[in-house]
Parts: structure tokens; C-alpha cells; sequence
């Protein structure tokens, strides 16, 4: 198999065509995420549409943008993601960690309304950058 | 999209805004058919589904929980109506268990709730939409008479609102600038002190016609409409206001230019800037009339900044205008330079000639003695950390012959009557 062919075959299967978009760059630098686990698990790294697809959660869902249920919510900005971990139950519970994710599939800047650093990050098929996390908060 | 409730009694829901994202919409608003604004937070999650609030919300509280006036929270805890839990449960068939029931505000669990303090903070319009700048170039010229908009960004406001304060003081400064410019423009002989004219203050006066949003903007219209030929004191105010602006911190030229609207029409100009600075947002001013093209100056707060340095510096608070009887040695019309010496007090005074005085210089002979206004302008030289007067010839007139007795040398600091 050639390289390329070897690039193209690495994003899981389960992502819609198309889909990491085209204007997603290298995923490069440190990022924070919200996790259930102490200290962080694999399973703190799984999209949407991969918790679906092993049967999880969100059976039977659908999105209006599979692509971006297929992505997972980083932020570049510890103080951001701390203030808004506040702002639904749930997400109150959760742990900050911090990790490094050079090389680690790509990204793409999606700021929202009320954060502006949010990035939407796409793993490789096989990604284990989330072992580089560590609990900060 | 399934994030919202399919079939339930809360009707046809439309989503609206995703407020926050994170894996997927967190709080968002959405809409019935019979425009009932709902406001949703995810509250519990579980393997086999998640539990929503949702609470219904007016618009102008809406308002107030987008921009941070009110904590997300309390949109729940003190709702404006029946709040609702929406548990959509997927069994492992993916099918969808929807049920919808009536929560009283004291009893969610408050580990379904946002934090107590957390706010979004999302600028909000709560006034109509500014126009655009061409429709300020539009309406003046439909209504005959300048519009002038001043559009403040000010920081730690998300809603279309402005200190009463500041906005207050924006709005008599701009008026008074106004005032003191046709003050210079209109008389040959302005006062420095006292109220503006009546003829004056006809010509200038401002209604204020608009406020809206897009950070926060004011918008004035002359009280008085056009001539026939589409010109007005206040578009010719506008256009001088514009151009003392558009020069920036730069000390000569500001002075040059200010010299032309004496010292108190300099004050004013001063305080003008200040109420502008005061506000710490970034200004945007423009101006339409109906022969006056659009014009538009964006005036960053630094820029602002830098102005009242220079204008400070400047040291307006002292200017003043010198009336007397002196003879005049000195007079270089192609650089409008002047030399005049008060004989009663041995001063001599040194300066530029202003436009205006030019022709009253021209022609006439050396070393004989007139009646002159000077404006003294005492600036700060930073280099040298001294006081040093700047003068500028405003008048000179020719005695009447046989009538050559000395005067006292008069000296009227400029007041505003603001």
C-alpha cells in the first residue's frame, strides 16, 4: 500500500465522506478537554458518532452534521474551558485535562458563541495522543 | 437533529441559537409553532440517553440571559413560566422514549443546573438595528438637514446600553462643539466667554433623532433644515468638526487647525475629545448632509488617547485672547509671520497671522501702531519642560487718525458656557 493510500485509509470509517473537512489543518499544540476519567481513559476521546457506532450512546441518532459528531471539542484556552464547564450540570462534574496532540489527526478552528478558542479535533484511526493528557482542574 | 423533543406536548419545536457547544449543543434556544421561545440546558446524561430543562423565556429576558445581565441559572430557577425536564431515552434499538414532564423550579436537582455565578456574556442588541452609513447619507438628505452618528464601542457592555453618564456628557459636548465652531465661523468677533448668540445657537442646535445598536450608537440631526441651496452652518461645523479630527495627535497641525476657532472654539474641540476618550471604547463618527457627502472617521480609543495627550499639552485650560494697542514691526505675509510690541508694557509678541487677518495685514505700513486681538495658546514643550506661549493674529485695525492714545492691554481667558 502506498503512503497515500495508507493516509487516506486512516480516518475511521464510520466519518461521512468529505469529512475531516478540507480546510482542517494539523492537529498541533496543547488543548484542553473536558473527561469523566481520573486519569483521563480512552473512552474520554471518543466522538459522538464513534460512542454510536460501538453501540455506547446515541443509538439511533442523528445529526444534522455528522462531520462534527465525528470530531471532539478541544479548547486552546484552560481559562475559557474553565468558565464554561460552569455553564450545564453536567459538564460541572467533569475534570479539565490538558495533553499534547502534535501529529494527532487535524483540526479546525470552530469558535462558538460563547467560546472563542473551541477547536473540533478529527483522530486518526488508532490516535493514542490522549495518554499525553493529564488532569489540570 | 434530535437534540430536541419529537411529538411531545411542548409542540413542533424549531432549534434556534446554540448559546453553548461543546460535543454537541449544551444550551440552545428553540421555538413552538405558536412562537413560544424556549430556553434548553442539558441537565443529566446517562448511557442511554439525557435529560434537558427546558424553560420558557419572553424575549427582553432572553435579551438579558444572552448578554450576561441575568445568570443562566436563573432563567431555570426563576422562570417566567412552567419549566419542563425532557428526558429522550434510546433503548437498544435506537428507538426514542420522549418524556415530557413539569418541574417545579425548587425542585431540579441543582447538579442539573448551571453553575450560580455563570453567565454568557454574548453581545446582544436591545435596540433596533443602526442603519447602515448610507442610510444616514439617505435620511439626511430626504429630511433636508446634516445627520451626525457617533458609534461607541464601549467595553464590558454585551447589551445596547450606555452609562447614562457618559452618554449624557457625549451628547452636551458634541453640542457645545458644535455651538463654539459656528460661534467661530459665524462672528467676526467672537466672544470668549458668556452664552452662545441666539443667532449662533439657531444655527447649531441638535435634536437627537436615534439610538441603536450595533454596540451603541447616537445619532443628532440639525434643528434647523437646509437653505434652498442645501447648505447649513451645522454641515459647515460638520465638515470643520471632521477635519480637526481626521489630523490625529499631531501637535503643529492640531494647533494650526484649532487656532482657527480662537480659543474657546479650541476648548471645546478639547472637551469634545475628552467626552470621546472618556468612554474607553472605539469611536466611529460620521456625517451626511444634503451637499455634504458621507463622511466617516474611525477614531480607535488610543487614538483618542494620544489626542487628549497633545491637547492637554497644549494647556487650553489658559488660553486666552489679547486686545490692545501695539505697533507692528514685523510682517512676513508669505509666512504669515507677524512681530507686534505692546510699548505700555514693553511685551513683545511673535507669532503666525490666521487666514482671516491676512488681507487686514496686507498693505499696511510697518511701525505704526493698531488695534489688534491676538490668541495666545500656552503649550507645554516636552523637550525643553517649559511653557511657551503660542501667538496667533486674529485682528488688526487701523486707528482713526488724530486718535492715538495708549489702552490697557486686555486679557480674556476663554470660558465655555457649557
Amino acid at each position: 500500500m502506498q503512503a497515500w493510500e495508507r493516509l487516506l485509509t486512516e480516518w475511521p470509517e464510520s466519518f461521512p465522506p468529505a469529512c475531516p473537512p478540507e480546510d482542517a489543518v494539523a492537529a498541533k499544540g496543547e488543548f484542553f478537554r473536558l473527561v469523566d476519567d481520573v486519569p483521563p481513559v480512552s473512552d474520554d476521546f471518543k466522538s459522538n458518532l464513534e460512542l454510536r457506532r460501538l453501540g455506547v450512546r446515541f443509538k439511533g441518532q442523528r445529526w444534522s452534521d455528522d462531520c462534527i459528531a465525528a470530531g471532539l471539542s478541544v479548547t486552546q484556552e484552560f481559562e475559557d474551558l474553565k468558565r464554561l464547564r460552569e455553564s450545564v450540570g453536567p459538564m460541572r462534574k467533569k475534570k479539565i485535562a490538558v495533553g499534547r496532540v502534535d501529529g494527532s489527526g487535524v483540526m479546525k478552528a470552530t469558535p462558538s458563541l460563547s467560546q472563542a478558542s473551541h477547536y473540533t479535533w478529527w483522530r486518526r484511526v488508532g490516535d493514542e495522543s490522549w495518554k499525553t493528557f493529564r488532569i489540570v482542574a | 437533529m434530535n437534540w430536541i423533543p419529537v411529538g411531545s406536548i411542548l409542540g413542533d419545536l424549531a432549534m434556534g441559537e446554540t448559546l453553548v457547544f461543546y460535543d454537541g449543543p449544551r444550551v440552545f434556544t428553540c421555538t413552538s409553532l405558536t412562537d413560544q421561545l424556549y430556553l434548553s440546558a442539558w441537565a443529566e446524561e446517562s448511557e442511554s440517553g439525557d435529560t434537558w430543562l427546558y424553560a420558557p423565556i419572553s424575549r427582553a429576558r432572553y435579551a438579558m440571559v444572552r448578554s450576561g445581565g441575568l445568570a443562566l441559572r436563573a432563567a431555570f430557577v426563576r422562570p417566567e413560566g412552567l419549566v419542563y425536564s425532557v428526558s429522550i431515552q434510546r433503548d437498544d434499538d435506537g428507538a426514542a422514549e420522549v418524556v415530557v414532564a413539569p418541574i417545579s423550579a425548587t425542585s431540579i436537582p441543582d447538579d442539573w443546573l448551571p453553575g450560580e455565578d455563570f453567565t454568557l456574556d454574548i453581545p446582544t442588541s436591545t435596540l433596533p438595528a443602526a442603519t447602515s452609513l448610507e442610510d444616514v447619507e439617505r435620511r439626511a438628505r430626504q429630511e433636508s438637514r446634516a445627520h451626525l452618528r457617533l458609534e461607541v464601542e464601549l467595553p464590558a457592555y454585551t447589551r445596547s446600553e450606555a452609562p447614562t453618564r457618559k452618554i449624557g456628557e457625549l451628547l452636551v459636548s458634541t453640542q457645545v462643539i458644535f455651538d463654539n465652531i459656528g460661534l467661530a465661523i459665524l462672528e467676526e468677533e467672537p466672544a470668549q466667554r458668556g452664552r452662545i448668540p441666539n443667532r449662533v445657537a439657531a444655527e447649531t442646535a441638535s435634536d437627537l433623532v436615534g439610538l441603536s445598536a450595533a454596540s451603541f450608537v447616537i445619532e443628532v440631526a440639525s434643528n434647523k433644515l437646509d437653505d434652498l441651496l442645501g447648505d447649513s452652518v451645522f454641515a459647515d461645523v460638520t465638515k470643520q468638526l471632521f477635519k480637526l479630527l481626521q489630523i490625529g495627535p499631531e501637535r503643529e497641525q492640531l494647533l494650526d487647525e484649532l487656532s482657527t476657532l480662537r480659543p474657546r472654539g479650541a476648548k471645546s474641540f478639547r472637551s469634545f475629545v475628552t467626552s470621546l476618550s472618556s468612554t474607553n471604547g472605539d469611536i466611529t463618527i460620521a456625517a451626511a448632509g444634503a451637499n455634504l457627502p458621507l463622511l466617516s472617521e474611525k477614531l480607535p480609543a488610543d487614538r483618542l488617547d494620544a489626542m487628549v495627550i497633545v491637547l492637554n499639552n497644549i494647556v487650553l485650560d489658559e488660553a486666552s485672547e489679547i486686545r490692545g494697542r501695539m505697533r507692528l514691526y514685523a510682517a512676513d505675509l508669505t509666512r504669515k509671520n507677524f512681530g507686534l510690541l505692546d510699548e505700555g508694557d514693553d511685551v513683545s509678541y511673535e507669532g503666525k497671522i490666521s487666514d482671516r487677518a491676512l488681507a487686514q495685514v496686507n498693505h499696511v505700513p510697518l511701525n505704526d501702531r493698531y488695534d489688534i486681538v491676538i490668541s495666545e495658546f500656552p503649550m507645554f514643550d516636552e523637550a525643553v519642560g517649559e511653557r511657551k506661549p503660542r501667538y496667533v493674529l486674529e485682528q488688526l485695525v487701523a486707528i482713526e487718525e488724530g486718535v492715538d492714545e495708549p489702552i490697557q492691554t486686555r486679557r480674556t481667558i476663554a470660558e465655555l458656557d457649557d
